[in-house]
């Protein structure tokens, strides 16, 4: 990928979908390496509730109400950044998507929800 | 030659699809405060959703966005969760509105228990939202809504001073009470800039895969619609302005909005009105209970879609699933539908600037809309509005509470 | 401050929450606006142009309003007039499809409304 993107705006709080063109999250925050050496390059995306810690204020309180986890997608995952992020592999490889795997058991007792 | 019957089927099901329980309450009070002194806000209030529907539309043709995904990438995490929970308050309000609303409607035709009906009414959206495919929704809820064109028979038969009615759509100084007069031009803005609508316009573009080339669709859509809308909330004004008002009656329950068809046209009026009524209002209940889902998945990242299989977007299915039990709930308690509506849409323009500044950013940014940017032409509406809606979001709830909701 | 905010707001919201008139001014031409509708209900049973659903639960509705009204009633004028009105819609709702009460009905709340009329001078 050799375009240019902000990452403030072209990265941060889009959405995530995965190969299979499923929904799986936004990116709630990201990883940054070599800050220090004067060559920040993105490391990881972070996915859940944990990773709005960083997010100012109502971030926090969000975090600690929501008490999820939070899953680290490295970069090399990314296919490509356009109005949503889509990833290499399914969402289920990368253990996106878990929020919506947990509540499809409890819809799928209902009937008529497939 | 399938392309125009498909617009044409478009505008019968947005007629009865524009008008809910706000527009009732705020157009019927109104004109029986003011008379017709207030058409001119009704059009001022249509041409602002027209703008602000317009712009949602482009942004999630262009920019593949629905208004939450451009919420949180605009304002980030934490300003964008504050917008989020105002929405969804005042998206629930309404909703619990809709359902109470429904129930009297339902009340008023049948006579059985309220309590039975509130039951009913959540089970029955419950279950058409459940089962049948969303097309179906659309055009049940719409063409059944067309029965509320019996306000506009019912306004013409009721003979109103017609050069009255065209003054009306000039604004002149306020007569009596200048604060009601204030509180009720942010009522009827309220009332027809209702947000709910555009989230799930916005949200619909998107799923339906729009791109540039729906451009044109889109602003038909938003005009034809939302237009309809305004000719009917224009109807329910002129209606209680030459029955209402000479009579001296406040109206203060929705019996009384259906007395306004049933006085000139007997029976058969009074059945329209209140079958119009209940279609009109249970379709609005289904597009804010969706429209508050569609915010909460498209902020959090969740799977949505209406045509997707319920255990393909589960989150997002319980999420209307909740929303529609919770309202049942606050119905149960007995709550005045009537007087819920009027603070809701009090509380929803006060939120309004929390959605609309973002699609306006949104709309202007390059890097999103490329060369489908706001014009000049958009920027001077979409500006001029936001103005509007700020002013508006400032006085309403200092106007409700001197002017007790309007009662002076 | 925030905490003060909040409870400002929140007794806001507590004396607006009644919508009640005050004022009897206010009060009695809300009263007239009650009897007025309801007079209209009751010509529409005699005259056939409605439904007995309709009439049971709206009459019913107008009288409750009428009752509250009876209940924060600013003089005793007031209060004796909006028991006349609920009582007479009470009896519109109990018998919605009796034409000979609702003409009666109909007359009494026609000399409600001009009560309420002068009252509110």
């Amino acid at each position: 990928m050799s375009k240019e993107i902000d990452l403030g705006l072209g990265v941060l709080d889009h959405q995530l979908v995965d190969s299979e063109g499923r929904r799986c999250g936004k990116v709630d925050d990201l990883e940054l390496e070599g800050v220090a050496d004067g060559r920040p390059a993105v490391a990881a995306i972070l996915v859940g509730a944990s990773a709005w810690r960083g997010r100012g204020v109502l971030g926090r309180l969000a975090a600690r109400l929501a008490r999820g986890r939070m899953t680290r997608v490295p970069w090399q995952e990314v296919a490509d950044v356009e109005a949503t992020l889509k990833l290499r592999r399914k969402a289920s490889e990368l253990r996106l998507g878990r929020g919506d795997d947990r509540a499809r058991r409890i819809v799928e007792w209902i009937p008529g929800a497939r | 030659m399938k392309n125009l019957l498909q617009v044409a089927l478009g505008i019968l099901a947005a007629i009865g699809g524009f008008v809910d329980i706000g527009d009732l309450v705020f157009n019927v009070q109104a004109g029986a405060a003011f008379g017709y002194r207030l058409l001119w806000v009704v059009v001022i209030g249509v041409v602002g959703i027209i703008v602000y529907s317009e712009m949602c539309g482009r942004v999630a043709a262009v920019a593949g966005r629905p208004v939450f995904d451009a919420v949180r990438e605009r304002l980030g995490f934490s300003v964008g969760l504050s917008a989020l929970i105002a929405s969804e308050i005042v998206n629930f309000m309404t909703l619990a509105a809709e359902v109470g609303g429904l129930a009297i409607g339902l009340q008023l035709l049948s006579g059985l228990p309220f309590h039975l009906l509130a039951l009913v009414a959540a089970l029955a959206l419950g279950l058409v939202i459940w089962v049948l495919p969303f097309e179906w929704i659309e055009r049940l809820f719409g063409y059944m809504g067309l029965c509320l064109l019996v306000f506009a028979v019912a306004a013409i038969k009721l003979h109103p001073d017609w050069s009255a009615v065209a003054d009306g759509f000039v604004p002149s100084s306020p007569p009596g009470d200048r604060l009601v007069y204030a509180y009720f031009v942010i009522g009827l803005l309220g009332a027809a800039m209702t947000p709910y609508e555009v989230y799930f316009y916005s949200s619909g573009a998107v799923e339906e895969g729009w791109t540039p080339k729906d451009l044109g669709l889109n602003r038909a859509n938003a005009l034809i619609g939302y237009g309809l809308g305004g000719f009917l909330s224009l109807s329910l004004m002129i209606m209680a302005g030459a029955l209402f008002l000479p009579n001296g009656i406040e109206p203060e329950l929705l019996g009384t909005v259906a007395l306004g068809a049933q006085v000139p046209l007997g029976t058969i009026g009074l059945l329209l009105a209140l079958l119009g009524i209940c279609f009109a209002v249970g379709g609005a209940a289904i597009d804010t209970c969706f429209s508050g889902a569609y915010n909460l998945a498209q902020f959090f990242g969740w799977e949505w879609g209406k045509n997707r299989t319920h255990a393909e977007a589960p989150r997002f299915t319980l999420a209307w699933l909740v929303l529609i039990v919770l309202a049942l709930g606050v119905t149960m308690t007995g709550i005045d539908p009537v007087m819920l509506t009027e603070y809701a849409v009090i509380f929803s323009v006060v939120a309004l600037p929390l959605t609309y500044l973002p699609i306006l950013l949104v709309a202007n940014d390059r890097a999103y809309m490329g060369r489908y940017v706001n014009g000049r032409v958009a920027n001077a509406f979409g500006v001029v509005y936001l103005l509007v809606i700020l002013v508006v979001a400032v006085t309403a709830i200092p106007l409700m509470l001197l002017t007790n909701q309007g009662q002076g | 401050m925030r905490r003060a905010a909040l409870l400002v707001l929140a007794l806001a919201l507590a004396l607006t929450g009644c919508g009640q008139p005050k004022e009897p001014a206010k009060q009695a031409e809300t009263l007239g606006s009650i009897s007025t509708e309801g007079r209209i209900v009751a010509d529409n049973v005699v005259s056939g142009r409605t439904t007995e659903p309709f009439v049971r639960v709206h009459s019913a509705a107008l009288a409750e309003q009428a009752r509250s009204l009876e209940q924060a009633a600013a003089t005793p004028r007031l209060r004796s007039l909006a028991e006349r009105i609920s009582g007479q819609l009470e009896d519109l709702s109990d018998h919605a499809d009796d034409k000979g009460l609702a003409n009666r009905v109909a007359a009494r709340l026609e000399r409600a409304s001009r009560t309420a009329e002068e009252l509110a001078r």
